[in-house]
């Protein structure tokens, strides 16, 4: 049986906000459930508006788009990571999680940092964490809704190759483990290598879809040598 | 190391008032005139005013009106504050009603409500808050303008009811205006409560001070400034400080 559709995007027009132009013009594209689509494609091309869309921030557009059936807006809630980790400097971790979350129990809060490798960081305060720390802790939160679709918005921008290692680790895990239907946006061919599952590419003004390509090797066997090759064929797609 | 200096900073702080009440000693013992009393004189004044005359009972009657007029004054400034930052609009058509409201002479408003209103209580709070709304409304237009359109998105993406995002997204981002709008409008209200009070009262410790002051009497003023300035010291290191470190306690993080 075809997996169903998570997310259906048809966009007849969206325009730039306080510009003249079009960001998008007719971009058509389904996301099955339980896939991790990366998005991938310059600066300013209109993947994090996008994204942003689907998450129902923003209605202004001309077409639609539905989340497991339903309108954007009126969609339950995606976990959303976005590319600042956007935490509450007030509250400490856990409390972090539980803002956006309240039916999150402080012990699921505590047991969800403890998966992303924060156990004892509980009380801690966002401005005492490191960076990659925050990120982690925004990956919990976004996961405490338990979403059936997650959205990360260029998670692994700004930061040391090391610790996004660690969060490609993290990020594999969820989508193995937990199996949301994820958006990955970035503008890294190697970011989209190592984590979807189909990868588009965005490109021009209004942009449009340059190129879609499968990821056919499971996540697990994305070795460093495979990763290479798998660059290269969306490399070769993309006719970079 | 870190904590030597800490404790060393402390006892400076902790000598600061002492060393404050020696000058004056100093300074009378050389001036040793009638008009320039002692510390030990001021302090056996307080101490007569307080248990034979009137001194707690005009202390009430100040601190009821700074009190009164910082409430009325705190909530519509907020309320005028948060609607100019939200609505650019409104910013514009009353930008000029705020200047004036900042700039004109606390003495003319409180003058034009004696005029219109009489020698009430009600005139004297009235003038207060008309005269410190302004400052608290400037300080809250600014808190809204600054307030982090990023928080307010992750707080639309997640679908946060509203009354969850007052508490734990809006409201913690205001308090730091919030506390500076009541810390800045404290100090103008003690003061313009007494201007006011000589003006026009029937009592508190501004009335009081007009009186001494017919009377060339400076021990008596000094005796209630003195006592004043111990109650609002004691505002501020019992109720200003530690609600501070409350509330804003996460910045030192």
């Amino acid at each position: 049986m075809a997996p169903s559709i998570a997310v259906s995007i048809d966009i007849r027009a969206k325009r730039f906000e306080g510009a003249t132009g079009l960001l998008l013009d007719g971009l058509r594209l389904d996301v099955s459930e339980g896939e991790v689509l990366a998005l991938v494609g310059p600066s300013g091309v209109g993947k994090s508006s996008l994204l942003r869309m689907i998450a129902g921030l923003d209605a202004d557009f001309d077409g639609q788009i539905t989340v497991f059936g339903q309108p954007a807006s009126e969609a339950g809630p995606p976990g959303f990571v976005f590319q600042d980790p956007r935490l509450l400097p007030w509250l400490g971790a856990a409390a972090n999680i539980r803002a956006v979350s309240p039916a999150t129990t402080m012990s699921e809060a505590v047991s969800l940092l403890g998966e992303m490798g924060l156990s004892g960081f509980e009380t801690a305060l966002p401005g005492s964490l490191s960076g990659g720390m925050q990120r982690r802790v925004a990956l919990a939160r976004a996961l405490a809704v338990q979403p059936r679709l997650l959205l990360l918005d260029e998670p692994f921008v700004s930061i040391d190759r090391k610790l996004v290692r660690e969060l490609h680790d993290v990020i594999g895990r969820i989508a193995e483990q937990r199996r949301p239907t994820m958006i990955l946006v970035s503008h890294d061919l190697e970011d989209a290598a190592r984590l979807a599952d189909r990868v588009i590419q965005l490109q021009g003004r209004p942009a449009r879809i340059i190129a879609e390509t499968r990821v056919e090797t499971r996540r697990a066997d994305r070795n460093p040598a495979r990763l290479l090759e798998i660059v290269a064929q969306l490399d070769e797609g993309s006719g970079e | 190391m870190g904590k030597q200096r800490v404790d060393r900073s402390s006892w400076i702080e902790a000598a600061s008032l002492p060393l404050l009440l020696l000058v004056w000693q100093l300074l009378a013992m050389l001036a040793d005139h009638r008009l320039f009393p002692t510390p030990f004189e001021v302090f056996r004044e307080i101490w007569h005013l307080a248990t034979e005359r009137y001194l707690l009972e005009d202390l009430g009657k100040t601190l009821g009106r700074a009190a009164l007029a910082f409430v009325a004054s705190m909530t519509i400034g907020i309320a005028i504050g948060g609607a100019l930052g939200r609505a650019r609009t409104l910013d514009r058509l009353f930008s000029s009603w705020i200047l004036i409201g900042l700039n004109i002479p606390a003495i003319v408003v409180a003058i034009a409500c004696y005029i219109w209103l009489g020698l009430s209580e009600f005139a004297l709070i009235l003038a207060v808050t008309i005269n410190k709304t302004p400052l608290v409304a400037v300080t809250m237009r600014e808190g809204v303008r600054a307030l982090d359109t990023g928080l307010t998105e992750l707080a639309q993406a997640y679908r946060v009811p509203f009354l969850r995002r007052m508490r734990l997204f809006l409201v913690p981002q205001l308090m730091p205006f919030v506390l500076t709008s009541a810390r800045t409008g404290l100090s103008l209200i003690w003061k313009i409560v007494l201007v006011f009070e000589v003006l026009g009262s029937d009592g508190g410790v501004g009335f009081r001070i007009g009186v001494y002051f017919q009377n060339f009497d400076i021990t008596g003023i000094l005796a209630y400034t003195l006592a004043f300035m111990a109650v609002v010291i004691a505002f501020e290191y019992f109720v200003m400080r530690p609600l501070e470190r409350r509330v804003l306690g996460w910045r030192q993080a």
